[in-house]
């Protein structure tokens, strides 16, 4: 699968920021606010792939689709499909209701 | 501090000797059945289930814990001593050599769709408040566990 296949569709991503598509021997494309952004890949790698040992129990997969780090201005939404692992950085458009 | 694995099965090849445990059990009670809790024999009925649970947590650490310093000290020769220590280091050494190279973790994937999945709205701030609010909580619960040290932890095997 080329770089170009990966990546169409995550600029589209509403309210996105940055993206990051890494595989095991490194990031294979990155743009926005995580260009280059090395760093932020490692620890993002590193989160996912502690989260995904978790297990409910009785079941074999891991129990979750999405891995969301969320910030109080931003958030990173984390997926892994097919070996490799999307990085997206959103907009934080959830906040406090404010009463009026 | 924990188990990171334990496995009840039994590997033939192994030599009865290597795994005959040094000090024989205290309480030699069989495990319950199917992995079922411990029945606590006798609860009075003014206890909360809270307290009953408490107590059958209890009783089955107890049964579980071999207190070395209250075991039969384990008479040995210093020949034998010194026999099972190289009979220990040399199946030791055959094992490190033989082990397999633990290999990292493939990653399993999550989703065949990553770009609906990415895209998808925002975990909603309500669901992040109560999941915050109950981390708060354990937090607090867990913090408040204390250690009530009253022995030594680490005790002398008694060779003569």
């Amino acid at each position: 699968m080329n770089t170009a296949a990966l990546t169409a569709g995550l600029d589209r991503i509403p309210d996105q920021l940055g993206y990051l598509v890494i595989s095991e021997d490194g990031v294979l494309a990155s743009a926005g606010e995580l260009e280059n952004d090395e760093h932020t890949a490692g620890v993002m790698m590193q989160m996912v792939r502690t989260a995904s040992r978790f297990r409910l129990s009785g079941s074999t997969d891991p129990p979750f689709k999405r891995m969301s780090v969320i910030l109080e201005d931003f958030v990173y939404t984390v997926t892994v499909s097919g070996q490799k692992v999307f990085v997206v950085k959103r907009q934080n458009n959830q906040h406090e209701p404010i009463s009026v | 501090m924990g188990c990171c694995y334990s496995s009840e099965n039994e590997t033939p090849s192994q030599d009865p000797d290597e795994i005959k445990p040094l000090i024989p059990h205290p309480n030699p009670v069989s495990k319950p059945p199917n992995g079922t809790d411990w029945i606590t024999p006798s609860v009075p009925s003014a206890r909360t289930d809270e307290q009953a649970l408490l107590t059958s947590i209890l009783t089955k650490t107890a049964q579980n814990i071999i207190d070395v310093s209250a075991a039969d000290s384990v008479m040995m020769e210093q020949h034998e001593y010194m026999d099972k220590a190289r009979q220990y280091s040399t199946k030791l050494a055959v094992l490190s050599t033989s082990l397999p190279q633990k290999k990292p973790l493939a990653l399993p994937s999550l989703t065949s769709q990553p770009h609906q999945v990415l895209a998808s709205d925002l975990v909603p701030y309500s669901d992040v408040q109560q999941v915050s609010k109950i981390a708060a909580y354990a937090y607090s619960a867990i913090s408040q566990i204390k250690v009530d040290a009253k022995e030594d932890l680490v005790v002398q095997f008694a060779i003569p």
